[in-house]
């Protein structure tokens, strides 16, 4: 669906470009959404409704000057773009807009059954069941909620190039979490599925995976006890998704930060940044993975980018703006949340791809450490490569076995540091889902590692009180 | 201006309402505009524009609410959203309190705008944020890159009606100035972020935010993290606005009522040092959050949470006070008109303990200071327990000696409130709406090499 015919958009095109300019974009974005609230037994909230808007942009040199709005009147579009031009330096002539083409868009994950097509009762009764799920896990689960989203979200970019690309994105997620409680002792677990495909996510994977799993965690944290502090050797298992790469490297490879030379990787091209264990792409490709798209939010194609092949970086991610301001070509990673903002180089699906090592020999091999199962969010300082990120599931590693529960670890570390160190990369691979937040942006990603071994970090726990 | 013309479409809304399948609903609509401009090496990188408007509705039927939103404010846009919110209804389950939110009276002027913002050229806009950058470059010539200086401001208006009698509305501006950037020293890049904002741009002190930015990215060059240990923390007020503004949720009655705090059933009861007073305050002047009423149309007031160590009450919605039959408190806050209105802090702080900031870092035997923390979003409001990244300095004597960083500060809300020594009286309102002064904790655990 879109609400921008073709000669209007070129008009606006041409309106933006009229005082000279070096590119212009049209953007419009309709979205449907429903999301529904479980807690506690209670369907406490379904809120239901629609977002429209579009927005403008007019390049001018290393200048960007853009428009964004709700109001789809055609007149005040024209008016906007006019003001836009304006801001160019006078004086300059009017660009030509080439006739515009349509640029087919593949279908990069296929969609059997539209959420917006599926009635209410049947997206409630997933929640209920995830909850019938978690709480016949077991006694001690105290407390089950859970959200369901689905998302029919609808993009037209249309450019001074010519392009003319449309897209429909689908997301569908279930968010479980559980608090389970024995004595005093309230611990949390949760778990989530998060893809781009339809309804039919829950035939692969129904609802009670999500009960159960979140039950399982907030039960063992429940018998884990407080994380040791100081360094240590880590064991990431591929269960634990990949917010380590997502943190420690994706984010410093994003090509606005190495442009002024902000981040760590900036001026590295070619160079060493990371054990040669270590080969890492961001792929927009993966079907139904919840980064993947056809086209990117700047209508450039998606697909598989090699930023570090064994070791050695090889690009960074790219918008259309920072491919043109180092002279590469722009990637597909000009992402942005929504009409609101402009676009920036994002992740969208982003891995270390996996090596030769079995999972269980990289765990035989570390005397005493620790052995990370799932983590919780993160957060990294670009400049400096400075990470952090919460454990969520985490055992200590004695003898080169996997002991005890511990709870409430956070590793502090460095990218490349930590990067440059890992001594061993397993033959597995394992996905995590999430929604990244940069510069006030958030969209959704996907990421993955193998079992990992870091030599040494910084575990953040609770010092024991003698010490 | 293009308001789309408020007053119509409260109108319009009420009367759907009013026909709506329902006990009856409430509409709420705003228009925002938005501007910034963004600055590199002086040069203008990119000036945006942002309007918008939208209308959200809420029914009520039995107990049952439906929300729906729109940016469709035509007649049939709304009747759209009426009817999507009415469909939702036989899905939810019911209970009680959900009734449309009781009018309230109140009378309260404040200063919540500078009518000459709208009127603000861009150029005086850009060169702004060229000032905030120049004072930053100045400030070291370890400061080497700027990764943007910013200007941004924002001015609307938000109206709130229901079937009930409650009709209000109000406008607002801000604006904000803020720069982040990069000290570099040999091979060493460390990143500084600082901010200020007022309701106009003349609000703004340009020296203050690129200083901030440019001494907190000085301060962390060369610094390494020091032993594990457990020890008196300072924490700076831009790390105390971040970690009580995020465990403020702990307080909201829903955490309380859906046994998701840590305060469930302490009421009257001692939970942190006497030296703990905590308060909202929902009319501080100058504050980021200052409104008249809530996203509910009840007027804001001034909240003791905890008093000298008791805890004194929560912060209440429409729906949490009637469930628990207590005042509401003018929480119910909006995030514009796609959500729905959600218990939110206003202006969060400790009450001062007589204490200079001089004062109570001269109480510091041997300490750390924190000035930066990162991760505070995995901060758990439910068992209060936290564990974040912390960079700063190692304190002797009252002194700042060695800068750290990549140390972990861990530990649990009650633990934190009890360690609380003192807080000084250099209360700052953040451009993030949080607000904090520096405080003393005892014995906290830091985790580092």
């Amino acid at each position: 669906m879109s609400f921008m015919e073709a000669d209007q958009a070129k008009r606006i095109l041409e309106t933006l470009l009229s005082r000279g300019g070096d590119f212009a974009e049209v953007y419009c974005q309709s979205d449907e959404y429903t999301r529904i609230l479980l807690d506690d037994g209670k369907l406490e909230e379904i809120l239901s409704g629609e977002d429209a808007g579009i927005s403008l942009r007019l390049v001018s040199g290393d200048r960007t000057f853009f428009y964004s709005g709700n109001d789809l009147d055609p007149e005040v579009l024209i008016r906007e773009a006019a003001r836009l031009a304006a801001a160019v330096e006078p004086g300059g002539a009017a660009a030509q807009v080439p006739d515009l083409r349509n640029t087919p868009v593949p279908a990069v994950s296929p969609v059997r059954i539209l959420p917006a097509s599926v009635d209410m009762g049947k997206k409630v009764e997933l929640l209920r069941r995830a909850e019938r799920t978690a709480r016949g896990v077991d006694a001690r689960v105290a407390q089950f909620s859970a959200s369901y989203g689905d998302s029919l979200l609808a993009i037209t970019v249309i450019n001074s190039d010519g392009t003319l690309a449309r897209e429909q994105r689908v997301y569908t997620t279930l968010f479980g979490s559980v608090i389970a409680r024995e004595g005093d002792q309230i611990r949390t677990g949760y778990h989530s599925l998060a893809e781009t495909r339809g309804f039919e996510l829950f035939d692969e994977h129904p609802p009670e995976e999500v009960g159960r799993e979140a039950a399982r965690i907030a039960l063992v944290q429940l018998s884990a006890r407080p994380a040791p502090a100081g360094t240590f050797t880590v064991v990431l298992s591929s269960k634990a998704g990949g917010t380590m790469v997502h943190e420690a490297c994706g984010h410093g490879l994003e090509a606005d930060f190495a442009e002024k030379s902000l981040s760590i990787y900036a001026g590295k091209l070619g160079e060493r940044v990371a054990s040669d264990l270590i080969t890492v792409v961001d792929d927009g490709t993966l079907p139904n993975r919840r980064g993947s798209t056809g086209m990117d939010d700047e209508g450039i194609p998606s697909s598989r980018v090699l930023l570090i092949e064994k070791g050695i970086l090889k690009s960074y991610l790219h918008s259309r703006r920072t491919a043109r301001k180092l002279g590469q070509a722009p990637t597909g990673n000009g992402r942005r949340e929504s009409y609101r903002y402009l676009p920036i180089p994002r992740m969208r699906n982003t891995l270390i791809v996996p090596g030769e090592t079995p999972p269980e020999e990289i765990v035989s091999g570390v005397e005493e450490g620790i052995f990370v199962c799932q983590m919780g969010g993160g957060e990294v300082d670009i400049a400096s490569g400075n990470f952090i990120f919460n454990v969520g599931e985490a055992y200590m590693i004695r003898n080169g076995k996997i002991a005890e529960p511990i709870r409430d670890a956070t590793l502090i570390g460095n990218g490349p540091e930590v990067l440059g160190s890992i001594d061993a990369v397993g033959s597995d691979l394992g996905y995590g889902v999430g929604t990244c937040g940069k510069d006030g942006q958030r969209v959704p990603v996907a990421d993955a590692q193998p079992t990992l071994r870091i030599p040494r970090i910084v575990v953040g726990g609770t010092v024991a009180a003698n010490e | 201006m293009e308001n789309r013309e408020p007053e119509k479409i409260i109108d319009r809304g009420l009367d759907l309402l009013r026909r709506a399948a329902a006990d009856g609903g409430e509409v709420y609509f705003q228009h925002t505009h938005d501007t910034s401009a963004t600055v590199v090496d002086q040069s203008v990188e990119s000036v945006e524009a942002k309007q918008e408007c939208g209308a959200a509705f809420r029914v009520f039927k039995e107990g049952r609410v439906g929300f729906s939103f729109t940016p469709d404010t035509s007649l049939a846009g709304l009747r759209r959203a009426v009817d999507r919110a009415v469909a939702i209804l036989p899905h939810v389950d019911p209970e009680e309190p959900n009734t449309v939110p009781d009018p309230e009276e109140s009378s309260f002027n404040l200063k919540n705008e500078d009518p000459e913002l709208g009127q603000v050229t861009v150029e005086k806009k850009v060169d702004m944020a060229r000032r905030i950058e120049s004072c930053a470059l100045r400030f070291s010539t370890r400061v080497k890159r700027v990764r943007e200086s910013r200007y941004s401001d924002t001015w609307g208006g938000c109206w709130i009606a229901n079937t009930a009698g409650v009709r209000a509305w109000y406008s607002l501006s801000r604006s904000v100035g803020s720069i982040e950037l990069v000290a570099i020293d040999k091979e060493e890049n460390q990143t500084g972020y600082g901010s200020g904002f007022g309701l106009g741009i003349d609000d703004l002190e340009p020296d203050a935010i690129g200083i901030e930015a440019a001494s907190r990215a000085i301060n962390k060059l060369g610094a390494e993290p020091g032993p594990t240990r457990r020890t008196d923390v300072v924490l700076d007020p831009d790390v105390v606005a971040g970690v009580f503004g995020t465990l403020a949720a702990a307080l909201y009655a829903d955490s309380v009522l859906k046994d998701k705090s840590l305060f469930k059933g302490l009421l009257g009861q001692k939970v942190g040092r006497s030296t703990v007073t905590l308060i909202d305050d929902g009319r501080l002047p100058g504050s980021m959050h200052l409104a008249p009423v809530d996203g509910e149309g009840a007027p804001t007031r001034r909240t003791v949470l905890i008093d000298q160590g008791i805890l004194n009450g929560y912060l209440h919605s429409h729906f949490t006070a009637r469930k628990m039959g207590v005042a509401r408190t003018g929480s119910a806050q909006r995030g514009g008109y796609l959500s729905s209105p959600r218990i939110g802090i206003s202006s969060l702080y400790l009450r001062p303990t007589g204490v200079s900031r001089k004062t109570l870092l001269g109480m510091v035997a041997k300490g750390i200071y924190v000035s930066e923390v990162m991760g505070l979003h995995t901060i758990d409001p439910i068992s209060g327990d936290f564990s974040l990244g912390a960079a700063g300095w190692e304190m002797e004597n009252g002194q700042m000696v060695r800068p750290f960083q990549k140390m972990g500060f861990s530990g649990n809300v009650r633990g934190l409130l009890d360690s609380l020594a003192a807080v000084a009286d250099d209360l700052r309102l953040f451009a993030s709406g949080n607000t904090g002064s520096t405080v003393l904790l005892e014995g906290i655990s830091i985790s580092g090499s």
